[in-house]
């Protein structure tokens, strides 16, 4: 099943872009991205000197007449690459239940896997906290992705140990886009942000934040409880609007430092409303999508 | 106002109380369930001021509805200023005595009610009560000491006893009542612990003598007795009238008598029927005048209907007679004859009524048959089972007295074969109802359809028909006394006439006795065109408590509270009920709308 948003002409418009990594990477197979193989492939990389063996075909006869030495030319090989695609599957990504946060999440997730699977790459998506992670080649695996999203969690997550768990996984280094609201203590997000740098991968953060996240102010709210680890709280009768987003920035502040110094991409959409738009426009503006 | 159960009232405040934790917990045992409290737990109460509690609307209209329940379980009432105070006023048979200054002693005791109204009780709220015959309140509730004034004017002195112990401690025990204040007669003690909330008016009056027909009964058939009882503390002359009424109502004949009675005994005076077609007598105290030893004449006249010998009619029926309830029709002695064991010889029965049976030859007495077989050695009939009505009818039968053939219906029955010996009565549509017969000394009357009641029906109609011919098909051997007349009705006066409505007929209500004595004059309520209705019926009202003015003991009012305290209590407060009843209608109308924009709500919500 996939989200509603997902419709066939929103895949249809998906299926024109391209996922762009930042960095030139190994790939596995054949595909449509520059990567650091030298073979064959129409994107010129360098010289070398001849050497018995070489495919005189290679040899750069021009450069010959005018130096009188022999050189071949090397080239980029073209391949595909891997793109990992993790997502916060906490409940607070879910909840409030009436908030399409988990949607737009789910959305921008499987329509970002559409548009490498439309380019050949090779997808590897996880939920965490469902302890799964899928491997996708081709669009005709792809609907199927949708039911990962549908699965309540089955326990409290540990984001880091479940971040280092998929981690150790990955085959080849490639595009890894983890989809969170982050809101973390910034000791975990810190242990995040390393070990995303510890590999050799274009790592993006999409924090994707509802309306509650931002502006929890706006809502009626006495007793509360937490939907992740089931704390209850009593809350004040009012909470000061200025207090909280001060909050909140400082919070995204660490975020968008710790990040930086990971050079560690992160995107955040400001509205939840359409997150075909988004990645077509926002995440074009990145960046991320051609 | 006031409240008669005031303690109740504590149930507002614990009521509130209630409500509030009922929402608090509500509102806790629902927590919303958010993403998370990462950053929120920086607001939570523990760390700043107190979570205010701001209760719904909605809490506010249950609170108000909680208070008008329990201002209506309070018993609120409302008064017009003052005290709230009892006026009891007793109106029984005694009080219609004359005193020696040819007032009524009632007249007396509604003289000291009203100088109390105007007087202790002018700026009560008072509410008057009257005891005879039994408790009535004359006012809407507690009304200005000027409106029971009024009022006082409507009570009078009634044939009947009064419960004035009981209407006294009822009063006593509304919790909302600050003084009773009673005007009667009759020496009253009070518990001690009232004394402060009783008032007696007592009328002062000295002990009034009086003479009374004690009883009026048929002694042998061929005489009249009345017992006449002395409740004078003198040696007394008393000159007692006896009169034969026929029944138009008027005197034929009177006969006097002289009896000589000892103080606070009675004598017995015997008078011969002389008149056989009297159908009624009138025993009367002619002397002494109104004065020292009688001062109360209502107990001076008793009628009595003609009493005949113990008239005994055999009714056969394969029904057992208590079923065929013919006993709600008519009030002579029926004896239940086996159809399987008919002895029409024998003397002790003066007549017949065979149901859905017939004798094998004509019984020479007056004989009834309903319904006969259609092979019966009397009359023989063709059974129908189509609906019927009257056709044709004698106009002149008696047996169509008061009646309109008209309204006469049936389902089935059978038409009967008329000739020589039978001639039609009623006709229907296919063939003869009713048929008479005089043939071998039996006058028999034959009905071709069900006219008993016993299936439990009321049918007016059937019930005069039935009347009628028990009166006349029955009278010339006994006196029918038309028992099913009776009933308690608003009468007035000596010659009272009761109007009976034809619900009335058949139905198993009818009083053994009257509650007044006089002649009952008693005629059907829409009296046709044929004559008259009237007839006289039997009454002998005698209380020796209410006729024995000598009798000064005090009364002792009785702790316990009859079960009318609720009626003066339904009374006393019954408009701020209503008015309370109506705005919880609409409180609780509105807490439902509440309720319902509270549930829309709650779907809407997005926490």
């Amino acid at each position: 099943m996939l989200p509603k948003y997902l419709n066939d002409s929103a895949l249809r418009n998906l299926g024109l872009l391209t996922l762009r990594s930042r960095r030139t990477l190994m790939g596995i197979t054949q595909g449509t991205h520059i990567s650091l193989k030298r073979g064959h492939g129409i994107e010129f990389s360098d010289y070398r000197n001849y050497q018995p063996g070489d495919n005189p075909r290679d040899i750069d006869w021009n450069l010959y007449a005018r130096s009188d030495r022999m050189y071949v030319k090397t080239f980029n090989e073209e391949q595909n690459l891997a793109v990992y695609i993790i997502v916060d599957g906490s409940w607070s990504m879910r909840l409030p239940e009436k908030s399409n946060k988990w949607d737009f999440t789910a959305s921008v997730a499987l329509g970002l896997a559409y548009v490498a699977l439309s380019q050949r790459d090779e997808v590897s998506i996880s939920v965490l906290g469902s302890g799964s992670l899928f491997r996708v080649r081709s669009l005709g695996s792809f609907a199927s992705l949708g039911d990962l999203f549908y699965r309540a969690p089955e326990k409290e997550l540990d984001p880091v140990s479940e971040f280092r768990a998929f981690l150790g996984r990955l085959r080849a280094p490639g595009i890894l886009i983890f989809l969170s609201d982050f809101l973390f203590e910034s000791s975990i997000l810190e242990s995040i942000a390393q070990l995303a740098r510890s590999k050799n991968l274009d790592t993006s953060f999409i924090q994707v934040l509802s309306n509650f996240d931002r502006e929890p102010y706006n809502f009626p709210l006495n007793d509360v409880v937490d939907g992740e680890t089931g704390t209850r709280a009593s809350l004040r009768s009012e909470i000061a609007p200025q207090e909280f987003d001060a909050l909140l920035e400082q919070h995204n502040k660490t975020l968008r430092d710790l990040l930086a110094a990971s050079t560690i991409r992160l995107v955040s959409p400001s509205l939840l409303d359409d997150p075909i738009s988004f990645i077509g426009s926002h995440l074009h503006e990145v960046g991320m999508v051609a | 106002m006031s409240f008669v159960y005031p303690f109740v009232l504590l149930a507002i405040p614990a009521g509130a109380g209630l409500l509030l934790m009922i929402y608090r917990r509500k509102s806790i045992g629902e927590p919303a369930r958010i993403p998370t409290l990462f950053l929120l737990r920086h607001f939570t109460a523990e760390g700043g001021r107190p979570r205010k509690i701001f209760p719904p609307i909605r809490y506010f209209f249950e609170l108000l509805i909680l208070a008008l329940l329990s201002l209506a379980a309070a018993g609120i009432t409302a008064e017009s200023g003052g005290k709230r105070s009892v006026l009891i006023i007793d109106n029984s048979f005694q009080t219609s005595a004359v005193a020696q200054s040819s007032s009524r002693v009632f007249d007396a005791v509604t003289e000291r009610a009203r100088e109390a109204l105007n007087t202790t009780l002018a700026s009560d709220s008072v509410l008057l009560i009257a005891t005879s015959p039994r408790q009535t309140t004359f006012t809407e509730g507690f009304v200005s000491s000027d409106v029971a004034t009024r009022e006082l004017s409507s009570i009078a002195p009634n044939y009947a006893a009064g419960d004035l112990s009981t209407t006294i401690s009822t009063a006593l025990n509304r919790g909302d009542v600050d003084r009773v204040v009673v005007a009667s007669a009759q020496p009253i003690e009070g518990d001690e612990s009232d004394r402060d909330r009783l008032i007696l008016l007592s009328v002062g009056l000295p002990v009034l003598q009086n003479v009374a027909i004690e009883k009026l009964w048929n002694s042998s058939g061929a005489e009249i007795s009345a017992q006449i009882r002395s409740f004078s503390s003198n040696k007394t002359d008393v000159q007692v009238s006896f009169s034969a009424i026929d029944k138009s109502g008027e005197i034929s004949s009177v006969v006097r008598r002289q009896v000589t009675i000892d103080p606070e005994k009675n004598a017995t005076i015997t008078f011969p029927i002389s008149t056989k077609n009297g159908v009624g007598y009138r025993a009367r105290i002619e002397s002494p005048v109104v004065g020292q030893e009688n001062a109360l004449s209502g107990d001076d006249e008793s009628w009595i209907s003609t009493s005949h010998p113990p008239t005994t009619i055999g009714v056969v029926s394969h029904i057992p007679l208590r079923d065929l309830n013919l006993n709600r029709i008519f009030g002579s002695s029926l004896e239940e004859i086996s159809p399987s064991n008919i002895d029409i010889s024998q003397e002790r029965v003066s007549g017949w009524i065979f149901h859905r049976t017939a004798p094998s030859k004509p019984t020479g007495k007056p004989t009834l048959l309903i319904l006969p077989p259609p092979d019966s050695a009397i009359i023989r009939s063709t059974p129908f089972s189509n609906p019927w009505s009257v056709a044709i009818w004698e106009s002149s039968s008696p047996f169509f007295r008061y009646l309109s053939p008209d309204t006469l219906k049936g389902s089935a029955g059978a038409l009967l074969e008329t000739g020589y010996t039978f001639m039609p009565l009623m006709r229907g549509e296919k063939g003869t109802l009713i048929a008479e017969s005089f043939q071998y000394d039996t006058h028999t009357l034959v009905l071709g359809f069900e006219a008993l009641p016993f299936l439990g029906t009321k049918n007016a109609p059937l019930s005069i028909l039935l009347l009628n011919i028990m009166h006349h098909l029955f009278q010339d051997v006994a006196g029918v006394e038309l028992n099913p007349f009776r009933g308690v009705a608003s009468l007035k006066g000596k010659k009272a006439r009761y109007l009976i409505s034809s619900s009335q007929l058949g139905g198993s209500d009818q009083p053994n006795s009257l509650p007044v004595p006089g002649l009952i004059q008693i005629s059907n309520e829409k009296p046709d065109s044929k004559g008259a209705s009237e007839t006289i019926s039997s009454v002998n009202f005698f209380d020796e408590a209410q006729s024995n003015l000598l009798a000064r003991r005090p009364l002792k009012l009785s702790p316990l509270v009859s079960n009318s305290a609720s009626q003066i209590e339904s009374i006393g407060g019954m408009s701020l009920v209503n008015l309370f009843l109506n705005i919880l209608l609409i409180l609780i109308a509105v807490d439902g709308l509440f309720g319902f924009i509270s549930l829309l709500r709650s779907r809407r919500r997005v926490t």
